[in-house]
């Protein structure tokens, strides 16, 4: 029999929530409050990204390497943004600040594509209600300090949506302890 | 051993919404042909939801879960009543997150129960009734968690 605990699988995808950077984590039992936006569940596959290669080193009485460094190391969130309206579009693009809108008639939002040199930083938070691998509790993945970096091609055609493929690149947040400067997971235990 | 076909009328029958749309009859196999005098007999016509394996589905080999395909028959007196039914179970596959349901051999854990076919209108001359079958996947550990 697979040693495989049914608990241990986590599966299904996650809601997604963004805030200004350095929001503190909430509650991994409770609903995110009014500073954090929710995404919802985007939509398509949603990835956690830990890249970090490492170089090793060798000397001339082992064959072997006899040590290993990481030098540097990310961690990066990916999801494909399906509900694009200029809420969602414009803080994965620079900044809901952009948006202007006007009275009209008629009434109108206006989101610049302008991103910018500087991109604005933001806590990401990752979501589950069951998420944990100790029951039916919830779980989430929670990175203090963070930018969008990708270049987005948003597609249109007759059978298919406009969707943005976001990937949002932690930065160490220098308020956390060191362990804790790229993020973390919580899970409910019990 | 968990039966994944069980865990998932017990998860269905654990449904409001739905069960408020075919008051209960939910089973694996139909029960309109039932005779008259039989207590467990579904009325005729009426709304109900048939639930069965169906060939399709990828084995897990390792974790010993039961991945399994499933065909729907979602009965109604007319094709309104039957798609009626079939939304309902939409609506569950939609909203559907890992879930536990009771069974005889324990407590099932769900990992997913999802669509996967587009609805098929059909008449059952068997039983005089119309119905919408589509076909699901899901994904239930085989192991009782409690």
């Amino acid at each position: 029999m697979a040693e495989t605990t049914p608990y241990g699988q986590i599966v299904g995808v996650c809601k997604i929530y963004l805030a200004v950077a350095s929001t503190a984590e909430p509650t991994v039992n409770t609903t995110p409050g009014a500073a954090w936006a929710e995404f919802g569940a985007t939509d398509g596959e949603q990835t956690i990204e830990l890249p970090g290669e490492l170089t090793f080193f060798r000397d001339n009485d082992h064959q072997g390497p006899v040590k290993a460094v990481r030098p540097e190391e990310d961690v990066i969130v990916g999801f494909t943004l399906v509900n694009t309206t200029h809420e969602h579009l414009a803080r994965v693009l620079s900044t809901i600040s952009n948006i202007t809108t006007a009275a009209g008639p008629p009434a109108v939002s206006r989101l610049p594509l302008k991103r910018g040199a500087t991109p604005t930083e933001y806590a990401l938070l990752m979501k589950g209600d069951f998420d944990s691998p100790h029951g039916q509790y919830p779980g989430q993945t929670y990175i203090p300090r963070g930018v969008f970096n990708m270049s987005p091609t948003m597609t249109r055609a007759k059978d298919a949506r406009r969707e943005v493929e976001c990937v949002f690149t932690a930065l160490e947040d220098d308020t956390q302890s060191d362990a804790n400067r790229m993020g973390w997971s919580t899970v409910q235990t019990g | 051993m968990i039966d994944p076909l069980a865990a998932i009328i017990a998860y269905l029958s654990s449904q409001g919404d739905l069960n408020t749309e075919i008051d209960n009859r939910l089973a694996s196999k139909h029960k309109f042909s039932m005779p008259e005098s039989d207590p467990d007999r579904w009325e005729n016509p009426s709304k109900a939801l048939q639930v069965r394996y169906a060939p399709g589905a990828q084995p897990d080999l390792y974790t010993g879960n039961g991945n399994i395909r499933l065909e729907a028959l979602c009965y109604g007196p007319r094709q309104e009543e039957a798609a009626a039914v079939y939304g309902e179970l939409m609506a569950i596959c939609d909203a559907f997150q890992r879930a536990t349901a009771a069974t005889e051999a324990g407590t099932a854990l769900i990992y997913w129960l999802l669509p996967d076919s587009s609805p098929e209108f059909g008449y059952d001359p068997d039983v005089n009734m119309d119905f919408v079958r589509t076909y699901l996947k899901t994904s239930v550990a085989r192991t009782p968690v409690a």
